[in-house]
């Protein structure tokens, strides 16, 4: 537990977050300008936003990247609880953004706090897992308190309401315990018991079932799904090799706040098959290292927060793009490091800066052959 | 049973469990890499053509339309703009301001202005419609909310009535309908351009574009060989001789008999063309080419012909006339008024003797006489460059009854049309020779040069040039002592051949209805003029062709004679007759400056073009070229009269509005509305509609309150909802 990092971090890690932020840039310029001369008579306002954000994070990165992240294994509890509290607050003092009140307002910042939620409640599992490694497999001292951890803060997202982001956060935290020592058993349990919540939670929400059914509309080849039409157009007109940086035509309002959760056809729009095909490309490698990290390392919270980081960050690359191509129903989930948006940038860059961290600690190749979990 | 434990624990191994996990993130970009090879590379044709479609749009240019003009260039027709006004009351912001502006403006009360504009259960109504561009003191460039401008070119007929069925009309779209606007149509409407513009989507253009733009081919200008001075005297003295004579219709040609122009078409009644909406449609007709009818003894030009070309007869042969009293066939006898026992053929042809003329029929026989007849263009198209031409009937002799051939020769059994017997006539005039009339005198295009002149067309020697020089001779004797003395001039000698002939009423021919004509030409020893004048249905007592129409073909005569002095066809000093319209007003040698102010540049700059007016533009400083430019002040001030040869260059001075697009449509709201309700709403609002689905509106695209040209498509998406 006390070694020292005897690696540098993975910089096939950083090399595809670096380039997909570096190329967020033009994206959001482009996405965002005709929104941004309409809105603020000012097509550079949401460019210049990001671009600083964008400038921050990468600081961010390596900024966390020389933390050693035990640290915040220590504070994990803390981290949790405080997320908790400002979901919580949430319902309170929460700003309103189209019908949802997912925001908190510190004055300039807008804060999302399921953003941070997300990541200290993968942290605090972690923790946890790593903790009670040894009695994992008991339902009532290890088991249902992690369960109770995860299952509160879904339930507080769900209700902002986020349900796609809960969704991501309950997956991910699962994930974790299905890589662990807990029972398969308890798992497949709990999945059938939750299940039936869902469901319900699904049906008591009337905007969910319209995306769900306008969906189903726009796949039997209706109309009525508007921004994911508009998307698909946006892919189309791109073609193989793009119109073009700066040239697309769909974000000329007819794909509605294209530099956000649809940014994803807008550079299909401008740079092609070959831009979208390289952008999974850069999502595939992060998820590849990153699980490699996962492999590679000892420590039990290391292992656990980087699995956690990579598969949050996948499920929301992979659920962005499937809704942007119209695999998946329509739901608000942005693109990591490219869409607009501050708080995820944030948030996303710490974490990433944290894997890297991770990553300093695993042996740079697959040294442990057939390595058994909890040294057994 | 040992390697099934090691797979076993391998598998609850948490390498081999994300193992599982990346290939099930792997499974999923592949999904998401084959959707986007099917939309990017497989379907993208598809796509590019969606998204061309819902941003790019082809707006027709339409060209500015040909001008007509007389021989001597005088504006016939001409195009001014007119604009209609209308409001979507569920957009206007202040309803007070338009109906002051409007009642100020048109002189109305503003109340009625105002409960148009209230009424919130439409998305539009006219304010006003068709307003011309000289009464609307800048309200073309007025920016209210919920305010639809619309501006239509508008045909100008500078001349009013004047030689309005030669004319023609066009129809709210400008397409010609009847005469020169309708048989010139290709050549006076140009070609269609278009721009193709970008429009986001709130459905608004973009502007500074790299515009595809395909310029309009302006309409040429057609120049016809009417001699406005010579068609107004002809229309004058035709109204006034069917007035004299309580006629029903007249018609009267003028033509040059050297060349085969018409220099005057005149049929009367007539209508105003300027409004047609409100004109009696019996004056729309060309009645010199769409009437047919028994001419009578004017037809006797055609046994005449034929019995001195084929020396059956010279000028002194006698003929049997019986007294008066001639028994053609068992139960047909003709009664003539000349009850002289024999007649020379020059006294037969003087006197309109219709014994005689059957008598001489039968010694020509049918076959001879129907070539004659045929060979002076009767029963075929005059070709004249006009539309509704009635070929009229000339019967074949195989179809002749026994009496057909001497009524024949009288001018019965026989349809023809006034252009007709004016080209027969005019055969003899010119020694012979039938020329194809003509009214196109040349079709010139923008900038004046000729593009298609016409030039006198020979058709054939119909008679030998002495057959013709005798039987003009012969025709002089018809003035100077026979049928029509009415028709002398002092001075002048005239030829001519009268021509009085009963109208069928019922089915038969009435003793009380009668169409009375006369043709003739002058100086008789070198024809230039021939003026054809027929009357129909005369009641003022008098009916005979030399009585009724003699006077009028004299008086049109007359009068060219004195106009044009020795002669000669030159230079009229006829002024224009300026029609309302204070836009164009090209008289005879002075221009008054058009008022232009508030116009957008294009529109001040097509208004000067069509005066012949030169223009230099002083532009804002800095302006882009999708900038809506309107015309601030102009030199000289309007309404300012300059000499026509002073070249006058007009100054304008340009601001810039700064709107992309005017002249546009506001789309109205239909979401919830039936399908059908919302089409109405659309058409009458002016768009085109694409509909996906059927039952209620559940979006529309682009959205309610954007901007949108006329006739622009807005997309409906229809959902039935129970």
């Amino acid at each position: 537990m006390n070694e020292t990092a005897k690696h540098k971090i993975d910089i096939w890690i950083l090399i595809p977050v670096l380039l997909l932020l570096f190329f967020s840039i033009g994206a959001v310029y482009s996405a965002s300008s005709s929104f941004a001369q309409d809105k603020f008579s000012d097509p550079n306002f949401l460019f210049r936003q990001h671009t600083l954000r964008v400038l921050f994070g990468i600081i961010l990165i390596f900024a966390f990247a020389k933390i050693d992240y035990r640290l915040i294994q220590k504070y994990s509890k803390y981290l949790i609880w405080l997320s908790i509290v400002l979901l919580v607050y949430i319902f309170f003092g929460g700003v309103g953004m189209k019908g949802a009140s997912r925001w908190i307002s510190l004055g300039l910042l807008s804060f999302q706090p399921s953003d941070f939620a997300k990541y200290t409640l993968i942290i605090y599992v972690a923790a946890l897992l790593a903790r009670k490694k040894d009695y994992l497999h008991m339902l009532y001292k290890s088991y249902l308190v992690i369960v109770f951890y995860i299952l509160f803060v879904c339930t507080l997202v769900a209700f902002q309401p986020n349900f796609s982001v809960s969704m991501i956060i309950l997956s991910t935290s699962f994930l974790m315990l299905f890589l662990s020592e807990v029972k398969l058993k308890h798992l497949v349990f709990t999945g059938l018991i939750i299940l039936p919540f869902a469901v319900l939670f699904v049906l008591s929400k009337s905007y969910i079932m319209n995306r769900l059914s306008s969906h189903s509309e726009y796949t039997s080849g209706g109309n009525s799904n508007y921004q994911l039409m508009q998307a698909i157009i946006g892919f189309g007109n791109g073609g193989i090799t793009g119109i073009g940086p700066g040239n697309s035509v769909q974000r000329d309002f007819y794909l509605p706040e294209a530099y956000g959760d649809f940014i994803f056809s807008i550079v299909g729009e401008e740079y092609g098959f070959i831009g979208t095909s390289l952008i999974i490309c850069m999502f595939a490698l992060f998820m590849f290292r990153g699980y490699r990290v996962v492999k590679n390392i000892q420590d039990d919270f290391g292992r656990y927060v980087a699995f956690g980081i990579t598969t949050v960050l996948s499920f929301y690359a992979v659920i962005n793009m499937c809704v942007a191509t119209g695999v998946m129903p329509t739901t608000g989930v942005p693109l990591p490091f490219i869409s607009y948006g501050g708080t995820a940038l944030f948030f996303n860059s710490i974490a990433i800066g944290i894997l890297l961290n991770i990553s300093s600690f695993a042996s740079q190749k697959s040294e442990v052959k057939e390595f058994k979990f909890a040294n057994a | 049973m040992e390697s099934l434990k090691k797979i076993l624990s391998f598998c609850a191994s948490f390498r081999a469990k994300v193992g599982f996990i990346s290939l099930v993130f792997l499974l999923i970009f592949s999904v998401i890499l084959y959707k986007l090879v099917n939309v990017q590379i497989i379907n993208s044709a598809k796509y590019k053509i969606a998204a061309r479609k819902q941003y790019e749009e082809k707006i027709k240019i339409t060209p500015s339309r040909g001008l007509i003009y007389d021989r001597n260039m005088n504006v016939l027709v001409s195009n001014s703009l007119q604009y209609s006004f209308a409001v979507d009351p569920t957009m206007v912001t202040k309803p007070d301001s338009i109906a002051n502006m409007f009642a100020r403006i048109f002189k109305k009360d503003k109340s009625e202005y105002l409960s148009k504009i209230t009424n919130k259960n439409t998305s539009f109504v006219y304010l006003e419609r068709k307003a011309d561009v000289a009464n609307i003191q800048g309200l073309d460039s007025a920016d209210f909310d919920g305010l639809i401008i619309l501006k239509e070119p508008k045909r100008v007929y500078n001349y009013g009535r004047l030689a309005s069925q030669v004319l023609g009309y066009t129809n709210m779209e400008g397409a010609g309908l009847s005469g020169i606007e309708q048989s010139m149509e290709t050549e006076l409407a140009g070609k269609d351009g278009f721009v193709i513009m970008q429009r986001d989507g709130k459905g608004q253009y973009k502007p500074n574009m790299d515009i595809p733009k395909k310029e309009p081919v302006n309409g040429n200008n057609i120049v016809l060989t009417l001699d406005i001075n010579i068609q107004k005297f002809a229309e004058e003295e035709l109204e006034r001789g069917v007035k004299e004579t309580s006629s029903l219709s007249g018609k009267v040609i003028v033509t040059n008999v050297k060349t085969g122009e018409i220099l005057g078409m005149a049929s009367y009644p007539s209508y105003d063309p300027n409004n047609i909406l409100i004109s009696d449609t019996a004056g729309f007709m060309n009645r010199t080419i769409s009437d047919v009818y028994e001419p009578g003894s004017t037809f006797k030009v055609v046994a005449a012909s034929a019995a001195l070309e084929e020396k059956l007869m010279d000028k002194m042969s006698l003929i049997n006339t019986e007294n008066g009293h001639y028994s053609l066939a068992n139960d047909v006898t003709m009664e003539d008024e000349h009850k002289a026992a024999t007649m020379t053929f020059q006294q037969a042809l003087e006197q309109s003797s219709n014994i005689g003329f059957m008598k001489i029929s039968q010694k020509i026989g049918p076959e001879r006489f129907y070539k004659y007849a045929r060979d002076f263009g009767f029963g075929i198209s005059t070709g004249i460059e006009l539309p509704g031409e009635n070929k009229g009937i000339l019967k074949r002799p195989i179809d002749f009854s026994p009496i057909s051939l001497p009524y024949m020769a009288i001018g019965y059994e026989v349809l023809i049309n006034a252009m007709q017997l004016t080209s027969a006539y005019s055969t003899v005039a010119n020694n012979g020779v039938l020329l194809k009339p003509y009214i196109i005198k040349k079709e010139t295009g923008l900038d004046g040069q000729t593009i298609f002149e016409n030039s006198p067309v020979e058709i054939r020697q119909v008679i030998s040039q002495n057959t013709a020089k005798l039987l003009s001779t012969l025709m002089i004797g018809v003035v100077e002592t026979g049928t029509a003395t009415d028709a002398q001039i002092g001075g002048v000698k005239i030829a001519g051949k009268t021509g009085t002939a009963q109208r069928v009423v019922d089915g038969k021919h009435s003793s009380g209805s009668h169409t009375g004509s006369f043709v003739g030409f002058f100086p008789a020893d070198n024809p230039q003029f021939l003026i054809t004048v027929i009357l129909d249905d005369p009641k003022g007592g008098q009916f005979y062709g030399g009585k009724i129409a003699a006077p009028v073909f004299k008086r049109v005569a007359e009068r060219i004679i004195g106009f044009s002095g020795n002669l000669n066809l030159n230079e009229p000093k006829f002024e224009s007759k300026t029609n309302g319209s204070d836009v164009i007003n090209v008289s005879n040698n002075s221009i008054v400056i058009p008022n232009l102010q508030n116009l957008k540049l294009q529109d001040a700059k097509d208004i000067l073009r069509e005066v012949k007016l030169t223009y230099e533009i002083i532009y804002p400083e800095n302006f882009n070229p999708g900038d809506f430019l309107v015309v601030e002040s102009q030199q000289p001030e309007p309404n300012t009269k300059v000499d026509i040869n002073s070249k006058t260059t007009v100054k304008l001075v340009v601001k810039n509005k700064n709107t992309d697009v005017k002249n546009v449509l506001l789309v109205p709201d239909v979401k919830g509305y039936s399908l059908r309700k919302a089409i109405n709403v659309l058409s009458a609002s002016g768009f085109d509609i694409d509909i996906n689905g059927s039952g209620e509106v559940i979006d529309q695209m682009p959205k309610s309150g954007s901007s949108q040209l006329p006739n622009s498509k807005i997309t409906l998406f229809c959902k039935q909802i129970n």
